[in-house]
């Protein structure tokens, strides 16, 4: 039980270093008066007494360093014992310890792969200029209310007759944001090579 | 760490901490009453700063042997009161087999 009482007397020190400041603080003025009531029981003025008691205790701020040093110290001895601990157990269970570090690397591996696809799919805007004007044509079946489909020719229709759209040329390589260094436009070639029927 | 007050050494820190332990082994008390009962129980031969009690009081309440908590004196002033634990107890009753050892040993070396 003294061994609990201890680690979390340490632990308390350690998340509530404000705390133990001012406990620190407190205590020394509690003692530095008791010391002074004492010398003015045996007969001194209230000033020497005061003055007496403060040469007693020894320098104010060496203690105060002396008390903040023992806690650095605790913090860093932990660390380390922590540290060592963690090593000791690693080479006790060696299968163990590399169970779980593959275990922690496929997770995260899996996890940057997931995050790469939906950042690039639904977080950024498409790499395009204008990329906000950008839309999707899709057909709808009205009965089913499912979407299928459109193929090219009704696509041509739509973006030359209905005028809703105001058409970027894309096999305008400009209309790309990410500029290639070499390319060749298609545009002449793939689209008036099906002529219509 | 400034020249005027050198740190104490190992023997003497190892000393307060047993000292406080005995003090404390009595009956619970604050860290100015401690340096009190001490001064009291040495008859005045120990010349300690009395501030140095404090860092020795810290480090035995981190390794268990002490626990403190808040309090009013008989004149209703708020202190912090030590009291000593089992583990203490059995703290104290080792090191101080520890130096009677040390002093039978030394005493023997003497008079051979």
């Amino acid at each position: 039980m003294s061994l609990l009482k201890g680690l979390s007397a340490r632990a308390r020190s350690l998340l509530a270093s404000r705390a133990s400041e001012a406990r620190m603080e407190e205590e020394f003025r509690f003692h530095i008066a008791m010391e002074t009531d004492r010398l003015v029981a045996e007969g001194l003025s209230p000033a020497e007494a005061h003055r007496r008691a403060l040469v007693a205790f020894g320098g104010l701020d060496h203690h105060r360093e002396a008390m903040r040093d023992g806690r650095g110290a605790r913090l860093l001895a932990d660390f380390i014992g922590d540290v060592r601990y963690a090593l000791r157990a690693m080479r006790r269970r060696p299968g163990f310890a590399i169970a779980v570090a593959v275990t922690l690397g496929v997770g995260i591996g899996v996890n940057g792969i997931v995050f790469g696809f939906v950042n690039a799919l639904l977080f950024r805007p498409i790499p395009a200029s204008n990329s906000e004007q950008l839309v999707g044509v899709f057909s709808v079946d009205t009965k089913t209310g499912s979407p299928g489909l459109l193929a090219y020719e009704d696509y041509v229709d739509f973006r030359d007759q209905s005028g809703a759209f105001s058409v970027t040329n894309p096999g305008n390589i400009a209309f790309m944001a990410i500029r290639p260094l070499l390319a060749v436009s298609y545009e002449s070639t793939a689209p008036s090579s099906r002529s219509p029927v | 760490m400034a020249s005027r007050h050198p740190p104490e050494s190992d023997a003497l820190r190892g000393s307060i901490d047993l000292l406080v332990l005995k003090a404390l082994s009595l009956a619970p008390m604050h860290g100015w009453g401690i340096g009190l009962r001490i001064q009291q129980i040495s008859r005045g031969r120990l010349e300690v700063n009395q501030g140095s009690l404090y860092p020795a009081l810290q480090r035995l309440e981190h390794r268990g042997d002490i626990e403190s908590a808040w309090q009013s004196t008989e004149n209703n002033r708020r202190a912090r009161y030590y009291t000593i634990t089992r583990q203490g107890r059995k703290a104290l009753g080792e090191e101080v087999d520890k130096w009677k050892r040390f002093a039978d040993t030394i005493a023997l070396i003497l008079e051979s």
